[in-house]
């Protein structure tokens, strides 16, 4: 039964990856065959600017990104568990962000925040800012984008809350608990670990899902503000046909995501969240 | 401080259904330092009477009032009551000693006081070795006790458990009865306590509320309950076996009530000695005495036997009693 899964996990994923991996230690353009360079390619990498400002990027991204994304997730979780009429449509606006097609979601916002006929121009008058053209403003905006996109998050989040056994928050009552306190002292602890993993996958997603954005958006502007570390592979492989190259970068990209993720599982036990 | 409900009311909505009375009309005081036990079968009333005291239903008609003071209106947590909920709703993520301390940080009480409460409730319910564990380490029992812990630390005007006990082995519950009567007694805090089991409302109330359908059958101490019950409901319900309740006329009486025998006070005799007689269906042996269930016409008796004294299954046997034992009840059910 698990024969479809294991061949298209082998010819899309494990294939690509092990060609991946191969090619980081060679010269390919893909017109001519890959040259074997041994490590070049990642000593090139050291020496690249552009490489340590698009992973720079990236980090300021996850930094920017995955609070906003946990906030939302836990927010509308916290917003949207009891069962009321209407909520099923609530939830629904709240889950319906994460199934458009990322290129027509980037080109919503494209138009969303663009300086001259876009609704929060219109709104803001002459005090709307043109976000976009401002590196800051371009970073910030499109981790916001990325806000809105939090549904399986919040389907997760919405469990965790859910799962919380409802005599706490009667018991809570009768003690004369306010709900701020309510809410520091019984829910969030007990979604602590949940929002931990959360927090785990967005860092792994966020490190991906900026691709799109920026590749639509902002091209990777303003003065390269927000080339994230896959525009740039992305750009190296099928811009200047630096395969080798592009591969090298995904293998320290694979690295960076691991380290990231071992140092947040060590946290996470040490706090006791999982 | 006393504890006043007066003619509550309470329905649940269902969807395109006609909506469920829970509570019709219930009338009930508690008197300061009593402990009012209600009981009756699932589905009769009792929870939804507490949680509306606790102010976790709103009713829809009536009055509540606390120490008196009319609390209807007010939220759970200005009524200066404390609840031990059936499941205990320990907060699995803090430790005992945070769990009884949680309601006096949120009612902000001094940091110094929450510490010499905490120990003193602890104390008292001798579970002071477990103050830094969770409640997942705890037994039932214990968890029972860091739940009363948590309702005694705040010294509230009353104190509402719901079948606190129910989760509880046998053995466990009837000596945590005797804890927790003691317990309310030595602190002098009017309690109701809800139950579905007749031992503890025969041994641990001051007086018993017996609910059926919404309304209060009966509301009077555990011995008027059992020697003059008010209809064949109460009769039924209260008692180990159950009354034997058939028609008067089985009797040999012309009226058309019911009677009412305790098994306790029926003998079994050799079938030409005695007023009834009948064929055994079925035993419950109990170890010291056997609970024989003998057909009579249409009827099933129930009558208490010594082990050596039974006349064994399928054996046909009489049943004789004295008649002030025979309760009456008129065609309604209700006590003449």
């Amino acid at each position: 039964m698990a024969l479809p899964y294991a061949i298209g996990l082998g010819l899309l994923v494990a294939l690509p990856m092990l060609a991946a991996m191969a090619l980081a230690f060679t010269e390919f353009n893909s017109i001519q065959a890959p040259r074997f360079t041994g490590l070049d390619n990642f000593s090139r990498l050291v020496g690249d600017d552009a490489f340590w400002r698009s992973l720079g990027n990236s980090l300021i991204y996850i930094l920017i990104a995955v609070p906003l994304r946990l906030v939302a997730a836990v927010g509308f979780a916290l917003l949207l568990h009891r069962r009321e009429r209407g909520i099923g449509a609530a939830r629904a606006a709240v889950y319906l962000p994460s199934v458009v097609p990322d290129v027509a979601y980037a080109l919503l916002w494209l138009w969303l925040l663009n300086p001259l006929y876009g609704p929060l121009a219109l709104a803001l008058g002459s005090y709307s800012p043109d976000f976009l053209s401002e590196p800051w403003g371009a970073r910030v905006g499109i981790a916001v984008m990325g806000a809105f996109q939090v549904g399986e998050a919040f389907v997760i989040a919405l469990a965790a809350r859910r799962m919380i056994p409802g005599p706490l928050y009667e018991a809570a009552a009768v003690d004369g608990a306010s709900p701020w306190f309510t809410l520091r002292r019984v829910t969030l602890p007990l979604m602590a670990p949940i929002m931990a993993l959360l927090a785990l996958r967005d860092v792994i997603l966020s490190l991906q899902v900026s691709f799109v954005p920026a590749l639509v958006i902002t091209g990777g502007g303003p003065r390269y503000a927000t080339t994230y570390l896959p525009l740039y592979v992305y750009q190296s492989a099928f811009r200047y046909f630096r395969f080798g190259y592009a591969s090298a970068m995904t293998i320290s990209l694979f690295v960076l995501t691991a380290v990231v993720i071992y140092v947040q599982y060590r946290l996470a036990r040490r706090y006791r969240l999982i | 401080m006393s504890v006043t409900v007066r003619a509550v009311s309470k329905s649940y909505n269902r969807r395109k259904r006609e909506p469920v009375a829970a509570l019709r009309g219930v009338d009930l005081d508690a008197r300061d330092g009593e402990l009012i036990v209600v009981v009756g079968p699932s589905g009769s009333g009792k929870t939804t009477l507490l949680r509306c005291v606790a102010g976790l239903e709103d009713p829809d008609e009536g009055r509540i009032e606390v120490a008196g003071r009319d609390v209807t209106d007010l939220s759970s947590g200005d009524r200066d009551v404390a609840m031990v909920f059936q499941e205990y709703a320990l907060y699995p993520h803090l430790s005992v000693k945070e769990n009884i301390g949680f309601g006096l940080r949120a009612r902000k009480v001094d940091a110094s006081e929450v510490g010499s409460k905490i120990t003193g409730a602890a104390a008292l319910l001798g579970i002071e070795d477990t103050l830094d564990r969770r409640p997942v380490e705890l037994s039932g029992g214990e968890r029972q006790r860091v739940a009363l812990a948590r309702a005694i630390v705040r010294a509230p005007s009353a104190f509402l458990l719901d079948e606190p006990l129910s989760n509880l082995d046998a053995e466990l519950r009837a000596y945590m009865r005797a804890e927790i009567r003691g317990l309310q007694r030595s602190l002098g805090t009017t309690a109701l306590y809800v139950t579905h089991d007749q031992i503890e409302a025969l041994t641990m109330g001051d007086r018993v509320a017996i609910l059926r359908g919404g309304r209060v059958e009966q509301f009077g101490p555990p011995a008027e309950i059992y020697d003059s019950p008010a209809n064949t409901f109460v009769a039924r319900f209260i008692g180990t076996p159950p009354m034997n309740v058939v028609p008067m006329a089985l009797l040999g009486d012309g009226s058309s009530g019911f009677a009412g025998i305790r098994p306790e006070d029926l003998q079994t005799t050799a079938p030409a000695a005695g007023r009834l007689s009948g064929r055994v269906i079925h035993e419950d042996a109990l170890g010291h005495e056997v609970i024989v269930h003998v057909a009579v016409t249409e009827e099933v008796l129930l009558a208490r036997a010594r082990r050596d004294a039974a006349p064994g299954l399928h054996a046909e046997t009489g049943l004789t009693f004295a008649d002030s034992d025979v309760y009456r009840f008129d065609a309604d059910g209700k006590a003449l």
